[in-house]
């Protein structure tokens, strides 16, 4: 049972398999499917843990590189319809049903930034315009007022509440969209 | 050489005692379909949140300012200074005979270029193109004004007027024809064997119709029937849809903000 001399070398592992022993200490470098016993194991791990992470990579890839970014801006232009909307419905509320003499002010808390940016809301007669840094990100309203309203005008800077005031002229009510200050 | 033989010795003995490399090599392959599957699963659900996430945003696009739109049509459609209205809250048929897609856009621009349907109870004002989203309701008084009708004594000298508390009738007789009796539902209202003259006012059914009859002595004149039907209580139900896009929707607001620098 000398395990150096060549001819006993199988003679030698024989008896060490039918000893039942798997772990027979030190043998010869040639006893090859020992070796491999030991690789497939390691190799088909590897191979496994290749694929995860090369999946992991593509689904990542898909979509922080172009899934998230889309839904982000859609979810930026949704909120900017909403905001665009809620400033749209606050100037056409604030005038009064049915009278020329007044003088009104609201103020109206909105998102201090969308998409991780601050924005800008107008009013350029017609409409209430918001513009956005982001390109894909913006609305436009259009107003529904009385002919009494003479003007609406103004504009706002995201960070502040928004403040509408509605105010008598001779020529008729005029809205003003402006900052209301920290 | 002995490398040779010592693997076909081995590999005969695997095979007689055949367990524990075949063993291996299935369990790493069953791995591996594990694998495969869970990849799978893993990719089918990702795909079918970002489906979910898309359905839940396409949905909730647009709504908003479709909800204003329909809004602002409806507040300024009521309003005193409408021309479907008498006074604030209240319309009248004829403005609302009257109204048309162009008025409602002069009214309220939120609506112009998208699909508008206005409703005055059963009745559709304006409807142009198909107008899915939200709809307001606005409760409004319809009053109908005053119906005017002329029954001619040449004609069979009956008319129909609709349920009202009551009418208004005006004799115009001329050389020697008279009209002497005025009956409604066949109950004589008025009478007067000389010969009716002016205006009188007779009371008919708020709930029913009401058939006036007319009995006069000739053919020349004619009695003439004023009419208020009763002011009734019903919806304006407006519906905006959204804004039909040329080439591209997401393009639009952006262009419609820069025309307006």
């Amino acid at each position: 049972m000398t395990a150096r001399s060549p001819p006993d070398g199988r003679s030698g592992r024989r008896a060490a398999r039918q000893g039942g022993d798997r772990d027979d200490g030190p043998t010869v470098g040639g006893d090859r499917r020992r070796a491999e016993r030991g690789v497939v194991p390691v190799t088909s791990k590897a191979a496994e843990l290749g694929i995860v992470v090369l999946y992991v990579a593509a689904v990542t890839t898909a979509l922080y590189g172009g899934v998230v970014p889309d839904y982000r801006t859609a979810a930026a232009d949704a909120t900017a319809e909403q905001v665009t909307v809620r400033v749209a419905g606050e100037l056409e509320a604030a005038v009064p049903h049915n009278a020329t003499a007044v003088d009104a002010e609201t103020r109206l808390s909105l998102p201090a930034t969308i998409r991780g940016a601050a924005y800008r809301v107008r009013v350029n007669g017609s409409a209430v315009v918001l513009d956005h840094p982001h390109g894909s990100v913006g609305e436009r309203v259009r107003l529904s007022l009385p002919d009494r309203v003479a003007s609406v005008r103004g504009g706002w800077t995201s960070g502040s509440p928004l403040v509408v005031s509605v105010d008598r002229r001779a020529t008729g009510l005029v809205v003003t969209v402006a900052d209301g200050g920290a | 050489m002995r490398g040779d033989g010592a693997r076909t010795v081995d590999r005969s003995r695997v095979t007689q005692r055949g367990d524990r490399h075949a063993g291996s090599a299935r369990r790493g392959q069953s791995n591996l379909l594990a694998l495969v599957a869970a990849l799978t699963l893993l990719t089918a659900a990702t795909a079918g949140s970002v489906v979910v996430a898309d359905r839940a945003l396409s949905d909730v696009d647009g709504q908003p300012a479709r909800a204003h739109a329909a809004a602002a049509v409806a507040d300024r459609l009521v309003a005193a200074d409408s021309p479907l209205t008498q006074r604030d809250r209240v319309v009248t048929t004829v403005g609302a005979g009257n109204l048309t897609p162009a008025a409602v856009d002069r009214l309220a621009p939120a609506a112009q270029g998208r699909p508008v349907r206005v409703r005055l109870g059963n009745r559709t004002l304006v409807d142009r193109g198909t107008a899915r989203g939200p709809t307001v309701r606005r409760v409004v008084r319809v009053v109908d004004g005053t119906v005017v009708r002329r029954v001619p004594l040449a004609g069979n000298r009956t008319v129909t007027v609709g349920p009202t508390p009551r009418v208004e009738l005006t004799v115009q007789t001329r050389r020697a024809t008279v009209v002497t009796t005025v009956r409604a539902d066949g109950r004589v209202v008025l009478h007067a064997p000389g010969g009716l003259s002016g205006t009188a006012t007779v009371r008919t059914s708020p709930a029913a119709e009401t058939t006036l009859r007319v009995a006069a002595s000739g053919t020349n004149g004619s009695v003439v029937v004023r009419s208020t039907p009763p002011v009734r209580t019903t919806t304006l139900r407006v519906t905006v849809g959204s804004r039909q896009s040329g080439g591209g929707g997401a393009a639009v607001p952006i262009v419609d903000g820069g025309d307006g620098r």
